[in-house]
């Protein structure tokens, strides 16, 4: 774990590179002439060769690149190059000039992520290799993993459906929480965990990637709603914050774990609604379909079993929710006479009958082998994941404790909670490598040309055919 | 650099000895009293952008790591004026209360003109009645501060290693002396007015100390002036802070106002330039 107190030497090891910048923006001002940008001599295309790019989303780009240079070992013969390592460069879009909103600086957002980068260390988060200050741009040069969740599910639906193998769904699971859980005991919420974030290495390692909507929750001096209004990628959003929590938890993100430990079950997002856009007023609308979804599966959420529910801003909505469909046949509300009969299944689930019928569905379609199958306790796992009582929902810590993780294979380590940090281990599955389009590898300073989203979309399955 | 075995988010990095001797080698005669009155333009620009006491404290913090952690031709590109003014910019920009680029410049022209209420500013005390006129900033002026504002920045962000995280002794002491049993409003304010004074302290207290050892002697210098009796026993222990500390500390504290008295002194009738 890293300290704060290593801070200021990750403070020099990053200032390597950026030294020799400092001088010639000193040398500028000498000669009493203020340079309107920031000069850094190590300029990224001079220590990089960029291979290609990777994907784009609202904060920028990323490229997938190779160091030029790397300090190879000198005691090694001559000619046996360190091999090349490869990164992964994120380019902050600098902000907009002109357009009524003048450029104020570097980004909040981009000062943040560094910030947060710089401090954490764990081996399940992406690794932060340097940061380079170019100009007006920022380029955070991150580990390069080959993987993404989205790409490896993704993967197993082609050409025909392939369930994920259970063991490479617990490491996964395991590597996530732990570091998930490493992020909420230092005050670190994600807020946008979705499998497009979730990195695999090629050697089955898993890194928590895109910590720019990461935030400190430990002193919210105002809420952290009205920072930024929408977090959280629509289908992976918890209902606290469907329904208009203000101050939120690291609960939001467990509910993001609980979508992807569905989605690596049935390959496909479990709660996949529309979102409702914004209107004209700049309000937040109540994303009245995306709770639908969850209410389909998980049944309503209940004020016995949520204490705070009646107090949501969006509670009301909520009721309308269920007036619209009392009426249909086999409504949910009330509750059908079957779902009473769940017997000592759901756990702390609210309505553990219909996650029980969608998992065992979802079983049923994978037709695991009956010793590698998720289990019963995959299920226990899942429905205290999508516990609807943001304070009542597993935690990272608890989750790391769950028994879904207990180990039964014969061995010294049989009964402990025991599991691979190689998600591949004892596979044969060969995944593809990440695609990189090698059409727009300019990564220079200037403006970017067509910033709207291309290549990998942040938040859509529904483009991989257009991938291909 | 000693690990920390503390709780993360309640400690910050600090600083080594080596760059203490560093910073001490490479500071002209007047290291002191510039890096003094700097804090001191840094709180009142604060003060006038209506920011929040932590934002402040947090800026000065981040100009006084990046004394320490930057090298002394780093240091020479901007006037110590700039470096206050990107230090705020930057604190306040990560706050939830950002301020404009020429809300800065405008505070920082107001603060270093012949307006200026700022002693080492105006050794003769602030005109009774300002010309407008002093602190007036043109276009031109603004452009060319906004830009030099923007190059500090970036500046300051490579210096300090990007790292911007800050925790500080203010709701730490006001728990401590809840949990000391002696919570009054009297002594909250004073154990607050050492804490602010502390940060324009030229000892680097918050590069030298964590924020729970700072609360710790803070309340102890306080609870003397104020009078108020603390429990007999070694009550600092309980907070992880040893005598030797706290001794440092309450010395730091309490010297503070013979430090401020001997710059005025020091400096009575010239101007310190911060330009």
């Amino acid at each position: 774990m890293s300290r704060p107190g290593t801070s200021l030497s990750i403070a020099q090891q990053l200032r390597k590179t950026t030294q020799l910048g400092l001088e010639e923006a000193a040398r500028s001002l000498d000669k009493k002439h203020v340079g309107n940008n920031y000069t850094s001599k190590v300029k990224i295309g001079q220590k990089y060769n960029i291979i290609g790019f990777i994907s784009s989303g609202t904060y920028g780009r990323v490229y997938k690149a190779v160091e030029k240079n790397p300090r190879s070992d000198p005691s090694s013969p001559v000619g046996s190059a360190a091999p090349k390592e490869l990164y992964a460069i994120k380019k902050f879009k600098p902000e907009k000039e002109g357009d009524n909103v003048q450029y104020t600086g570097l980004s909040q957002s981009a000062i943040r992520e560094m910030s947060l980068c710089t401090e954490l260390s764990h081996p399940n988060l992406v690794h932060l290799a340097e940061i380079v200050l170019e100009d007006k741009c920022v380029f955070m040069v991150f580990e390069y993993c080959e993987h993404d969740l989205l790409q490896i599910i993704h993967h197993h639906t082609q050409p025909t459906r392939r369930p994920i193998p259970a063991t490479m769904i617990k490491s996964i699971l395991f590597q996530l929480l732990n570091g998930l859980y490493y992020l909420h005991q230092n005050w670190v919420i994600h807020r946008d965990l979705k499998p497009a974030n979730i990195m695999v290495t090629s050697s089955g390692h898993v890194r928590i990637g895109d910590l720019g909507l990461a935030r400190l929750f430990h002193k919210p001096l105002s809420s952290l709603y009205s920072g930024d209004k929408v977090v959280v990628t629509i289908w992976y959003r918890s209902p606290d914050l469907l329904l208009g929590a203000r101050h939120y938890t690291p609960a939001i993100d467990m509910w993001a774990v609980g979508c992807i430990f569905a989605e690596l079950l049935s390959l496909r997002p479990i709660f996949k609604g529309e979102e409702t856009k914004m209107d004209s007023k700049k309000t937040v609308p109540f994303q009245r379909n995306q709770m639908g979804k969850i209410v389909e599966i998980l049944g309503l959420p209940r004020r016995e079993n949520w204490k705070g529910l009646a107090d949501m801003p969006e509670y009301p909505q909520l009721q309308s929710l269920v007036v619209s469909r009392s009426g249909m046949p086999g409504g949910l509300y009330p509750n059908p006479p079957t779902s009473m009969n769940r017997g000592g299944s759901g756990g702390g689930a609210n309505n553990g009958s219909g996650l029980e019928t969608w998992y065992n569905n979802c079983l049923r379609h994978a037709s695991y082998p009956p010793d590698k199958s998720p289990g019963q306790r995959g299920f226990q796992l899942l429905s205290e994941l999508f516990e609807y009582d943001p304070d009542k929902r597993l935690t990272a810590e608890r989750a790391l404790h769950h028994e879904y993780f207990r180990n039964t294979d014969e061995g010294p380590h049989k009964g402990e909670i025991w599991v691979s940090n190689n998600c591949f281990e004892g596979l044969d599955e060969v995944y593809p490598h990440r695609r990189v389009s090698t059409e727009t590898n300019d990564i220079g300073t200037g403006s970017l040309p067509g910033t709207k989203r291309g290549g990998l979309p942040d938040d859509s399955l529904l483009p991989a055919a257009k991938r291909r | 650099m000693a690990p920390i075995s503390s709780v993360e988010y309640l400690s910050n990095p600090l600083v080594t000895s080596n760059q203490l001797l560093d910073l001490k080698n490479s500071e002209r005669d007047n290291g002191l009293s510039v890096r003094f009155a700097q804090a001191q333009l840094t709180s009142a620009a604060g003060i006038l952008l209506r920011l929040p006491q932590e934002v402040i404290a947090q800026a000065i913090v981040l100009l006084q790591r990046f004394w320490v952690s930057s090298r002394p031709e780093d240091r020479e590109g901007f006037s110590p004026k700039t470096f206050s003014a990107a230090t705020i910019y930057l604190a306040a920009k990560l706050s939830a209360t950002p301020v404009a680029p020429r809300s800065v410049v405008n505070v920082y022209a107001y603060l270093t003109s012949k307006a200026s209420p700022l002693l080492f500013v105006n050794p003769q005390g602030a005109p009774t009645d300002p010309d407008p006129a002093d602190y007036y900033v043109s276009e031109g002026t603004y452009e060319r501060e906004r830009q030099r504002l923007f190059v500090c920045e970036s500046v300051v962000l490579v210096g300090i290693g990007f790292d911007t995280r800050v925790a500080l002794p203010y709701s730490l002491a006001l728990t401590y002396i809840q949990v000391l049993g002696v919570s009054s409003a009297s002594l909250a304010r004073r154990v607050f007015e050492h804490l602010n004074a502390g940060l324009l302290s030229p000892q680097l207290l918050h590069l030298t100390h964590q924020p729970h050892a700072l609360a710790v002697a803070a309340i102890y210098v306080a609870a003397r002036e104020t009078g108020i009796k603390l429990v007999e026993q070694n009550w600092w222990e309980v907070f992880d802070v040893d005598r030797e500390d706290l001794g440092f500390l309450v010395l730091a504290y309490g010297s503070l106002a013979n430090f401020a008295e001997a710059e005025a002194k020091k400096w009575k009738g010239i101007a310190l330039s911060l330009d």
